[in-house]
């Protein structure tokens, strides 16, 4: 009966142990923060870098909000029909704060020179990142700036536009380009100036 | 009067008692302990012996003092002792070198293992005993080295699997080469029979063995010998009931996970997100238990679902049990005496299947009788019937495209609707109402034999076969229905759009219902097998040393098979359906099949052995098949074996305490295939169709032309090269043989060359491919017992092989397809450099390779794929041999290195046996021929072909993702909806070699010595497991649950599942 009873206890631990299977997990690293570092921009014409010098950074947090829709209900919770017998939509709006602190840095102005035999100038602006990063379009109605690769990317990128030649002295449009992290943990505006053929520096 | 009668009886009766003598004795076994239980009887007097007892002594009645008493134990030499006037004898029993004894079932008759010369392995039933197993064929995975049986569908309840004995056997269009299967002589269905029935297995592996069976058995054979009745009385309970647990079901992630999953494929594809801010506010407010329910209404008709609804279900937890229940039963009777012997046995399988909402059920009554009447000492016969019944009954739903639907349904759908009716995406309605399938066989064999020896040593043997089996089918599909947010019933759809299509070659019918739609099938399958043979032989010895076996032969089979299958759409009752009266139905579909073979053989053979030292088999076979035409139809086929056992030769008699037993054996044969997969291939049919024209409104029936077809279309020729070695060594304690082997089969049928456009037609196809497979076997056995209580076993066995096109005609030279000097099982793809770590490391990349022939918006986390010509562009060329682009052999799908050891010990009443099976090297890519399968990677290449478990989310990803960083080593490039990052590549080709713990059994088994042993001869109880250990780096699936013929790509099919059981053996 003894061997009967340790038969037994061992078929059911055999039983037991293989009828565990390991469950796979998610390998992301949920420690690593999204990075985004405006490295360089670059003339392709003149090879000319411009100085990206930070002129101010804040640190804030996000506040997301969005639409909540649902049906028009008296107090017991029945829907409310209108007069054609049909349910009534409500939209309300709900507000959260986002988990991540946020870093906003703002550059100096970079004015961009035309020159007399380059029509048409084409920039690089280079990043070096870890993360997904956007350049939404300007707000701005600026006819002499015009990006001309992807708005969006991953990584190292560059982001690159041209400039048009300007005949007068020194535009009146300024150009904020924005680029951020897609988790917007990080956002930078840099303020581009242009000046005209006719500009003599004063 | 009455006294002297009296005293006539005394008289009487004192002679007929001093006429019979008491022996006494002692039975000893070689280790010195007394053997308890051996059988002791007068010789000629079998029925009426006596066992020993506890200490080994005996007491027997014999006719008197000179008689000769037989003493037998099991796994020792049985002996022989002559009384000579003595009434007590101790006998000395010695080890029983069971090599030299063994004997193999060969074609038409048995041959001792030392004089054997061909590549045979006969197994007995202890590898099929006490295993959970559903079939024979699951059992003998892993048994016999070159004997190689695959699964690559899952568990499904009464699934084939593939069996082919060392390697495919051909390429040639239309043809089989599956190895035959004879059980007790006639063409059998090895995974109908009841495993409990089965004696021993024998595998005729070379050409030279499987000779004589000629053009049915150019690729082996399986003999299987099944159990008959012996001397006294038995009656046999076997039973177990079995836990069934499926392994390696995919887990699905999340809702949550899933929608952050989705909105990444389609954001890194250039899309937009999916699933906005609130979608995934509420999906986690749903799993947090704020919402009560997940869906609500889209419209009138219609409730949310896919991305619109919010619920958390993972549809593999939600469709798979934990657990299921099996049972099997197996009774036997059986006994005899020298005149009679019998044996018959009942067997009832109740299978389940693992899935929820289904009631999947396979179900299996198997009874079977022999007995064997010897009239006298000339003439013996033999009456064997079976009837064996299977039923698998299942929802018309669970198919492969079940399956294919399973793993895509989002984990946002829900399973219940506010109402409490399923959601209509669940499927659940229709897996439960929506129809079932019965697919049932009936097999009833018939066999009688007749055995004339009218001189010692010639047989004359009459076999007559019958095998009767009918299917009756049955598909079903009932339109289903769901309550509409405005309180209307609505059908529900069954997973695709609907189709009704005839298979030419089959008749079967492929159906996918429309809407609504009312679909009832009904099929009858029958086949009719008889077959004859008539053959003799004769053994003769000349001086004790030329021993000469002759045997000549005939053999007649005729197979005949009619499939009827109806269906129609017009069914009123779905709760009774029966087909409707109508003439000239719209919705009805009809096929019939017709079809028949025979053949004729002629065979003979002659063994020739000196001296059990140098043996020669020659075999020729002569056959007629009703398949070629008249003036090929007849093919002779001859093969010759050799074999020298060098261990019975006066230079090894010192050797022979090591070495006791050495073989060497080569062989060589050419044998014809017959076994095409038409019974009509020199003929061309005309096959109705539905035209393209209309008249009438009415699609019109037309008959296209047949293609043109060479009349001199004629066997396939497999020819056959082998050597092997058998060994012995330590009295046959260590025991193995090892084969090399070529294979080459000749006249494979394959395309011709193309004609020029004016012919008008394709060109015929004719004999002129070949096929070459090499490979080789190894076995190693090691038996031995310590003291009396304790004896073990290790054996294993490992073999492989390579199969090479060494001849084809392509017309197109494509990869794709069979070409000169393709390596059989060949995975073509893409090597990949890597994965871009950065927009900019990859826009450098494609500055020097292009890879717009293969997806566009390339970028940061991207795949970037090798450039292997000296085009800069990265593309597949033409596919062809010459032109293949970029594309190189990444792997090779042919199982190689199969093996399997076993350990068996068995100390006192407790038995153990521990069973590994494997495969050492296997490529596999879970694709569809294009892509990966979205199974596999996630996406597979369209939107719609969404699969999202725990194993994708090892993929690239940035910092910042709300599904955490993945960039330093991800398996998986960016998810993308497009095609970009799931072409075949070596970096996502499979390792499917896995190690399995096959089968766990441990027993215990009644003492003789205890009180119940006086009213059970044996009693055992088992704990036994399948599949209880599996090890295999292949990604989320079983590698033997891949599927790789699936209509739908690989990694959908039934699970693979572990089982457990308890069992119990009676014989009183």
């Amino acid at each position: 009966m003894k061997q009967l009873f340790y038969l037994s206890a061992l078929g059911l631990a055999m039983a037991a142990i293989a009828s565990c299977d390991n469950d796979p997990t998610n390998p992301g690293d949920f420690n690593v923060k999204s990075e985004l570092e405006i490295a360089q921009l670059r003339s392709r014409v003149t090879g000319e870098s411009y100085p990206l010098t930070v002129a101010r950074s804040i640190d804030s947090t996000y506040r997301y909000s969005y639409n909540v829709y649902d049906t028009l209900k008296d107090a017991s919770g029945e829907a409310i029909l209108d007069k054609d017998g049909k349910l009534q939509i409500t939209t309300t709006v709900d507000y959260y704060f986002s988990h991540i602190t946020a870093k906003y840095v703002e550059f100096e102005r970079i004015t961009l020179p035309s020159y007399v035999d380059v029509e048409l100038d084409t920039f690089d602006l280079e990043v070096n990142s870890n993360a997904k990063w956007l350049a939404p379009k300007i707000k701005e109605d600026v006819n002499w700036y015009n990006v001309i690769s992807t708005t969006t990317g991953g990584g190292d990128g560059t982001l690159s536009f041209t400039i048009k030649q300007f005949s007068g002295t020194t535009s009146k449009n300024i150009v904020n380009q924005i680029m951020l992290t897609a988790d917007s943990a990080l956002m930078y505006r840099i303020q581009l100036g242009h000046t005209g053929l006719k500009y003599t520096g004063e | 009067m009455k006294r002297y009668i009296i005293a006539l009886f005394s008289m009487l009766a004192a002679l007929v008692t001093m006429a019979q003598v008491t022996v006494t004795g002692t039975v000893y076994e070689p280790t010195g302990d007394t053997a308890i239980g051996a059988s002791v009887y007068e010789k000629g007097k079998d029925g009426k012996g006596v066992v020993t007892d506890i200490d080994g002594n005996f007491t027997l009645k014999v006719s008197s003092d000179k008689a000769t008493i037989i003493v037998s134990y099991i796994g020792l030499e049985t002996q022989e002792i002559a009384l000579d006037g003595r009434n007590h004898v101790d006998v000395h029993l010695k080890e029983a070198p069971n090599v030299l004894n063994e004997v193999v079932v060969v074609g038409y008759g048995t041959q001792k293992k030392i004089n054997a010369t061909g590549a045979v392995k006969t197994i007995d039933n202890e590898v099929l005993e006490s295993r959970p197993i559903s079939n024979a064929v699951q059992g003998l995975q892993g048994a016999v080295a070159g004997l190689n049986i695959t699964n690559d569908a899952g568990g499904a309840p009464g699934a084939e699997m593939n069996i082919n004995i060392r390697g495919i056997g051909s390429i040639g269009d239309g043809s089989d080469s599956n190895p035959l299967v004879l059980i007790d002589g006639m063409e059998g269905d090895l995974s109908t029979i009841n495993p409990n029935d089965i004696e021993s297995i024998s595998v005729l592996k070379d050409g030279a063995s499987a000779a004589i069976y000629g053009s049915r058995a150019p690729f082996g054979v399986i003999l299987v010998t099944t159990k008959s009745g012996e001397m006294g009385t038995r009656v046999n309970y076997t039973g177990n009931v079995r836990f069934q647990q499926p392994i390696n079901v995919p887990k699905m992630v999340d809702s949550y996970t899933m929608a952050l999953m989705v909105n990444d494929a389609w954001t890194n594809a250039g899309g937009g997100a999916q699933f906005g801010k609130a979608a995934l506010e509420r999906l986690l407010a749903y799993q947090r238990g704020e919402l009560p329910y997940a869906t609500e209404a889209q419209s009138d008709l219609q409730w949310k679902g896919t991305y619109a609804s919010w619920g958390n279900t993972d549809w593999y937890s939600e469709y798979i049990k934990k657990v299921a229940v099996s049972q099997e039963h197996n009774a036997t009777v059986s006994g005899g005496n020298q005149k009679t012997k019998y044996y018959f046995s009942g067997n009832y399988l109740d299978q389940a299947g693992i899935f929820r909402h289904a009631d999947e059920k396979y179900k299996r009554l198997a009874l079977s009788g022999r007995v064997n009447v010897k009239f006298n000492d000339y003439v013996q016969f033999t009456w064997t019937s079976r009837i064996i019944a299977t039923e698998n009954n299942k929802p018309s739903l669970l198919n492969n495209l079940f399956f294919h639907n399973l793993g895509r349904r989002y984990a946002t759908e829900p399973v219940y609707l506010p109402n409490g009716e399923y959601h209509p995406n669940s499927l659940i309605q229709p897996m439960e109402e929506g129809g079932r399938v019965k697919d049932k066989t009936q097999q009833f064999y018939n066999q009688a034999n007749l055995v004339i020896e009218p001189i010692k040593d010639w047989q004359i043997h009459a076999e007559l076969n019958s095998r009767i089996e009918h299917n009756p089918y049955t598909r079903q599909f009932n339109p289903v229905y769901v309550t509409a947010p405005d309180g209307s019933r609505q059908p529900i759809s069954f997973g695709d759009t609907g189709r009704h299509k005839i298979d030419n070659n089959n008749g079967t019918f492929n159906v996918q219902p429309e809407l609504e739609e009312a679909y009832y099938e009904k099929a009858n399958r029958s086949i009719n097998f008889f077959s004859t043979n008539f053959y003799t032989d004769y053994k003769l010895t000349f001086n004790d040393k030329h021993n000469f076996k002759f045997m000549v032969g005939m053999q007649t089979e005729r197979y005949h098979r009619n499939y009827d299958r109806v269906a129609s759409t017009n069914i009123v009752l779905p709760d009774r359906p029966f087909f409707p009266s109508e003439i000239g139905g719209e919705s009805t579909m009809i096929s019939e099949v017709n079809e028949e073979w025979s053949t004729v053989g002629v065979f003979g053979r002659v063994n020739y052995n000196f001296d059990d030292r140098y043996m020669l088999e020659v075999n020729m076979r002569g056959d007629g098949a009703s398949r070629f035409p008249k003036n090929q139809r007849w093919g002779y086929f001859p093969a010759v074996s050799i074999g020298w056992n060098i261990a019975q030769e006066k230079f090894w008699e010192s050797l022979t305490t090591v070495c006791n037993y050495l073989k060497l054996r080569g062989s060589y044969s050419e044998l014809g295939n017959q076994n095409t997969t038409s019974f009509y291939p020199y003929y061309e049919k005309m096959a109705t169709n539905a035209g393209q024209v209309v008249i009438g409104g009415q699609q019109v029936t037309i008959l296209p032309a047949y293609t043109p077809f060479s009349s001199s279309l004629t066997w396939e020729k497999i020819e056959n090269v082998g050597a092997g070695i058998d060994f012995g060594f330590l009295n046959s304690r260590l025991t193995g043989a090892f084969d090399w082997y070529q294979r080459t089969t000749k006249d494979m049928v394959g395309p011709a060359l193309s004609l020029p456009g004016v012919f008008g037609a394709k060109a015929p196809k004719t004999n002129n491919a070949e096929l070459r497979t090499r490979g080789w076997e190894f076995e190693l056995a090691w038996r031995d017992r310590i003291g009396k209580d304790f004896s073990y076993s290790i054996s294993g066995s490992i073999s492989d092989y390579k199969s090479v096109v060494t001849k084809y005609q392509s017309s197109d030279n494509k990869i794709t397809g069979w070409y000169q000097g393709k390596n059989y099982g060949e995975i073509w793809g893409y090597e990949v450099v890597g994965i871009a770590k950065s927009d900019r490391e990859m826009a450098q990349y494609l500055a020097q390779h292009s890879q717009t022939a293969i997806g566009s918006k390339w970028g940061g986390g991207d795949l970037m794929y090798k450039n292997q010509d000296n085009d800069p562009a990265i593309n597949k060329g033409a596919q062809t041999v010459d032109d293949h682009g970029d594309l190189v052999v990444i792997g090779n799908t042919t199982p190689r290195y199969a093996y399997s050891f076993t350990l068996e010990a068995k100390w006192k009443f407790i038995d153990f046996r521990a069973y590994f099976q494997g495969i050492g090297k296997r490529d596999y890519f879970i694709g569809d021929g294009n892509t990966c399968t979205a199974t596999f990677a996630g996406y597979g290449g369209r939107p719609w072909q969404t699969t999202l478990f725990y194993d994708h989310l090892d993929y690239f990803r940035y910092a910042g993702s709300e599904l955490g960083a993945n960039y330093e080593d991800p398996y998986f490039g960016r998810l993308r909806t497009d095609g970009n990052n799931v072409q075949y590549c070596d970096r996502f080709l499979q390792d499917a070699s896995y190690l399995r713990l096959k089968n766990l059994t441990i027993g215990f088994s009644l003492p003789e010595t205890t009180k119940i042993s006086r009213y059970v001869q044996k009693a055992r109880l088992y704990f036994s497991a399948e599949n209880l250990f599996t090890h295999s780096k292949i990604k989320t699936f079983d590698p033997e649950a891949l599927d790789s013929n699936g209509d739908w790509g690989a990694g959908k099919c039934y699970p693979q599942y572990r089982t457990f059981s308890i069992g119990l053996e009676l014989t009183f």
